[in-house]
């Protein structure tokens, strides 16, 4: 108790100190006036007695020193005095204060921003309840499984496992698809989903009002609902709890909103989930998924997206074995035998899958240049406390102990870094804004993306860590620094020891070491991106226009009403000026891989799965023409072949399927044997389709009146300006159907841009990194040989005077000063190849260890080094020696 | 030493206060002198932080008043804690010393 009130009221003698002190010199003058008084009046004189009452006293600074420490809290205070002290010795020197913020903030800025990326994307787990146990399944036909690893699930599988596979508690089934939104204001097409009735039931989502599916929603014929997401109720229904019992359309059809979802909540993607097929933006209206009997005995489509929560206990290998057993047997029953696998993976790990190599990327690249600012601040920091020698040394003889001095040095370094750190979250925040709007698309969790306790708290870690590391260097220099030596007369002359010497070549190594793996990897993924976007795709990308289309199936019921609704257009498109040609498809190139169906030539009769599987794209006859993809052999279709049924095949196809031949007039099945047959007019160029990364596959165009797809992208050709023609595009779509929404319009510039949306990201990120950090390191080893010629102005003197020409003293001075940057020079190579070897899979078009890009990163450097070492050596040169040697 | 030096001054102000009742830092120190009578030789000054923290343990109070000759002077005064830790004190210090003499007097049935 004794012990809690004395702590208790040391805490307040930290405050008021100076009515305290006042207060104490009162109180000692009353006593010597107290015993003075008594002396004298044993006779003393005054002086005698107060000489007297002084000795009986004892050391009174020692008293008064005494009472203060036991008034405060002697740590506290001294700790602020080293504050109060480091904020004025920073002040005096406000430059160097203002260069040293300015690169920890950058520096800080820039790890904290790439970190609540990293954080928001791979580390957070994602909200679902108890989201350990959730999985994403996958099968795999073994056949198939070179091309295509991964297959998204067969509708009759899928209700299989449901009954039969035991280690689950609960499955969902998702189908991705777009929803055109009208009835409730302007129409718009939204992302969506059909999901099974239990889906949110089992991710853990309670609905902020209304309720999500029950089973009985399953049944088709019952009235439709529809759920929303938090984002959607926002944006387009003011968050208005009247909304629940509304109807709205989707696609020409009234749904009634039965819930919504809570704000928070992201549902993976179609791109998280599956990776082969293009991406549908974020589903925000959630729609009952129900099985239609023809889908569940189809067993050729693997059409939907599967998560399954493992019962509580279970190991995710025990389960897939289990499942893998049920899948063979699923395989050997079905009407068609195939050998059937599946695979489950975590959620979380599952939508990482291709991005978690591009983050630690970024996040290693960041680093580094944290670690240049380090070095640079060493530097800095060494320089200046040369300069103060003088007055460390002193401190020192008064007393100071080396811990005492090292806690001044370290306080000026960790307040310097908190300084840094402040301004690095507001460089952060703004930074993380533009890195969110320059993200992919696609980037899983991109909408948590944002500042939270644990990016707060890596940002203070991060200014405490850099605060101490590059004041390590000059504390440890300093606090052991000797008075005498220190004090000696021309003390400013005397050179660094030895052990200083190698510190500094070692920082500047390092530094050197880090800048040239930055350039280096950079150089490397411009490279990549580089030959990416300029690899042959097969069809000419400029001057044209593209525009998305889906009719509503309420409106276009029958084929033949859609593809006269596209006929129509195409001809009225035709008919604009500056337009040179117009064609439809229904995945333009560089979406994603759309559908993909078997060719069964005749005579081919080998089980399903052993046949040629091809990607089918369904276009106009002016398609090949508007995208000039050249035709190699025979035609391209005609409007007047919609009586027969024809088909056009790429090389790569004639190649594989009818090697040596001219397949056309040949004939093949759409699929299988009983499916339509078609014959073969024309060979086209092969086109990159799926990706711009894979080589084109097999490809089967048939003409868009034999399949009645509702979806289709109009490319147009112009011969000149494209800007104005979205205007009359979507004027002529509206002269045919007044409610179409007409999805955005751009050029196939930004659909090839776009599909590489990712690598653009990452190089843009890189490259800047790589920018900052070479001028951070050319900087500082500026800074260091400046300074190291700025010490040796004395000798440069004496050498000149002796008959030294100027451009020797400068060889000399750039000799020594590359020695430490050229190992460094060497170990960043070594790191870089490293590392590319690590990220090999970002990398496309350029090996890990790509001379071209080696020589030429390395010259750069090279350079770049020179000119930060000969610059200071030209100003030490071209000074006068004689006055150089007369100031001493 | 400096420990038990410091534990028998707060000791020795205690009872001097005890005893006087209120009395200021210079009082308290001339009185301690003569209670050793004179063969204690303490620095003046060491009693200044030996007040405050008797004073920040609440076992003494403090208040500025006017000295016999019309002086001001801050006179301190035992509280009521600062009497109970006293008498406990007190008590210890006899146990101690009883203790410690039995040792050095083996002859009354010892170990």
């Amino acid at each position: 108790m004794r012990v809690l009130r004395a702590a208790f009221s040391r805490v307040r003698g930290l405050f008021g100190t100076q009515r305290a002190d006042d207060e104490l010199s009162a109180e000692l003058t009353s006593h010597f006036e107290l015993h003075i008084a008594e002396l004298m009046r044993g006779g003393m004189t005054e002086e005698n007695a107060r000489r007297e009452a002084v000795l009986k006293f004892g050391g009174i600074e020692r008293a008064k020193e005494d009472y203060r420490d036991q008034r405060g809290v002697p740590a506290v205070e001294s700790l602020l005095q080293d504050l109060r002290y480091a904020v004025r010795t920073l002040r005096k020197d406000p430059g160097f204060t203002a260069i040293a913020v300015g690169m920890l903030a950058l520096g800080i800025g820039a790890n904290t921003a790439i970190f609540s990326v990293v954080h928001a994307v791979m580390l957070e787990p994602p909200r679902f309840g108890d989201p350990g146990r959730l999985y994403v399944v996958h099968e795999i036909i073994s056949r198939f499984r070179d091309k295509y690893p991964l297959l998204p699930v067969n509708a009759g599988h899928f209700t299989t496992w449901q009954k039969q596979w035991s280690a689950i508690d609960a499955a969902a089934a998702i189908e991705y698809k777009t929803d055109d939104l009208t009835g409730a204001g302007e129409p718009e097409r939204v992302g969506g989903a059909r999901v099974s009735a239990n889906t949110f039931r089992m991710l853990g989502v309670t609905p902020v009002i209304g309720r999500t599916f029950d089973a009985g929603d399953e049944t088709p014929g019952r009235n439709p609902v529809a759920v929303l997401t938090h984002s959607i109720w926002q944006r387009r229904f003011g968050m208005q709890t009247s909304v629940l019992g509304k109807t709205i359309h989707l696609d020409g059809r009234p749904h009634t909103i039965i819930g919504i979802l809570p704000a928070g909540i992201t549902f993976p993607s179609s791109s998280e989930l599956n990776p082969i097929r293009r991406a549908f933006p974020k589903p925000e209206i959630f729609r009952p998924l129900a099985f239609s009997p023809g889908q569940l005995l189809s067993p050729g489509n693997f059409d939907y997206q599967v998560i399954v929560r493992l019962k509580p206990g279970r190991d995710a290998r025990q389960a897939l074995e289990e499942l893998n057993v049920l899948q063979k047997s699923i395989g050997k029953a079905g009407r068609i035998p195939v050998d059937l696998e599946a695979s489950i993976t975590p959620l979380k790990s599952f939508g990482i899958r291709d991005v978690w190599r591009g983050l630690v990327l970024l996040m290693a690249a960041v680093g580094g240049i944290l670690l240049i600012v380090c070095v640079n601040l060493a530097n800095l920091l060494l320089a200046r406390s040369m300069k103060r020698r003088r007055e460390l040394a002193i401190r020192t003889a008064l007393g100071a102990g080396r811990g005492r001095i090292l806690r001044q040095l370290f306080t000026e370094s960790l307040l310097l870094s908190a300084a840094g750190g402040i301004a690095g979250v507001l460089i952060a925040i703004w930074g993380t804004g533009m890195l969110i709007h320059q993200a992919p698309v696609d980037l899983p969790r991109a909408e948590n993306i944002g500042l939270n306790t644990s990016v707060l708290l890596f940002a203070l870690s991060a200014s405490a860590g850099t605060g101490l590391l590059f004041g390590l260097v000059p504390a440890l220099q300093l606090s052991g620094i000797r008075p005498i030596a220190a004090l000696k007369a021309g003390a400013q002359t005397i050179s660094e020891g030895r052990a200083s010497k190698l510190a500094l070549r070692a920082l500047v190594s390092s530094e050197m070491a880090l800048c040239t793996a930055l350039v280096i990897v950079s150089g490397l993924l411009l490279g990549s991106f580089s030959s990416l976007i300029n690899v042959h795709k097969g069809f000419e990308v400029t001057g044209t226009t593209v525009m998305d289309l889906l009719l509503p199936q309420s409106r276009y019921p029958k084929p033949q009403q859609r593809n006269e609704f596209f006929r129509k257009l195409l001809e009225s498109i035709e008919t604009l000026p500056r337009v040179a040609s117009a064609g439809m498809v229904t995945v333009l190139p560089l979406r994603g891989a759309e559908s993909l169906n078997l060719v069964s030539r005749p005579g081919d009769i080998r089980p399903v799965f052993e046949r040629p599987m091809a990607l089918y794209a369904f276009v106009s006859p002016g398609y090949f023409g508007t995208l000039r993809i050249p035709v190699r052999q025979g035609r391209t279709f005609r409007e007047a072949d919609r009586k027969r049924k024809f088909a056009i095949v790429s090389e790569h196809t004639a190649q594989r399927l009818w090697p040596g031949d001219n397949p056309v007039g040949k004939t093949f099945h759409q699929g299988d044997t009983d499916d339509d047959l078609l014959q073969i007019v024309g060979v086209v160029a092969d086109v990159r389709t799926v990706s711009l990364r894979e080589e084109p596959g097999m490809m089967v165009y048939v003409p868009y009146w034999q399949q009645g797809s509702a979806a289709g992208s109009i490319a147009v050709r112009t011969t000149a300006g494209g800007e104005s023609l979205a205007a009359a595009l979507r004027a002529k779509v509206r002269e045919l159907d007044s409610e179409l929404p007409v999805s955005e319009i751009h050029s196939l510039q930004t659909v090839v841009v776009d599909s590489v949306a990712a690598n653009r990201f990452q190089v843009s990120v890189v490259s800047l990194f790589a920018a900052v950090g070479l001028l951070l390191a050319s900087l500082g080893i500026f800074g260091v040989v400046s300074r190291s010629v700025a010490q040796r102005t004395g000798e440069i003197g004496i050498r000149m005077a002796l008959g030294a020409r100027p451009s020797d003293v400068r060889r000399m001075i750039v000799r020594e000063a590359l020695a430490p940057v050229l190992p460094g020079l060497v170990a960043g190579v070594a790191i870089a190849i490293a590392a590319a070897h690590a990220l090999r899979s970002l990398l496309f078009g350029v090996g890990p260890a790509d001379p071209l890009i080696l020589v030429a990163s390395v010259a750069l450097l090279l350079g770049v080094a020179l000119v930060a070492c000969w610059a200071p050596a030209l100003r030490a040169t071209s000074v006068d020696p004689a006055s150089v040697l007369r100031c001493d | 030493m400096a420990e038990v030096w410091q534990g028998t001054l707060a000791l020795m102000i205690l009872t001097t206060l005890n005893t006087m009742g209120s009395q200021h830092g210079y009082g308290i120190a001339r009185r301690i002198e003569q209670t050793s009578r004179e063969q204690l030789s303490i620095n003046y000054g060491t009693l200044y932080p030996a007040l405050l923290k008797l004073e920040q343990e609440g076992l003494v109070a403090s208040e500025w008043g006017v000295s016999e000759n019309n002086r001001k002077a801050k006179f301190y005064t035992l509280t009521r804690s600062g009497r109970r830790h006293l008498q406990r004190a007190a008590r210890e210090w006899e146990q101690t010393a009883a203790i410690v003499a039995r040792f050095l007097n083996p002859g009354e049935g010892a170990v």
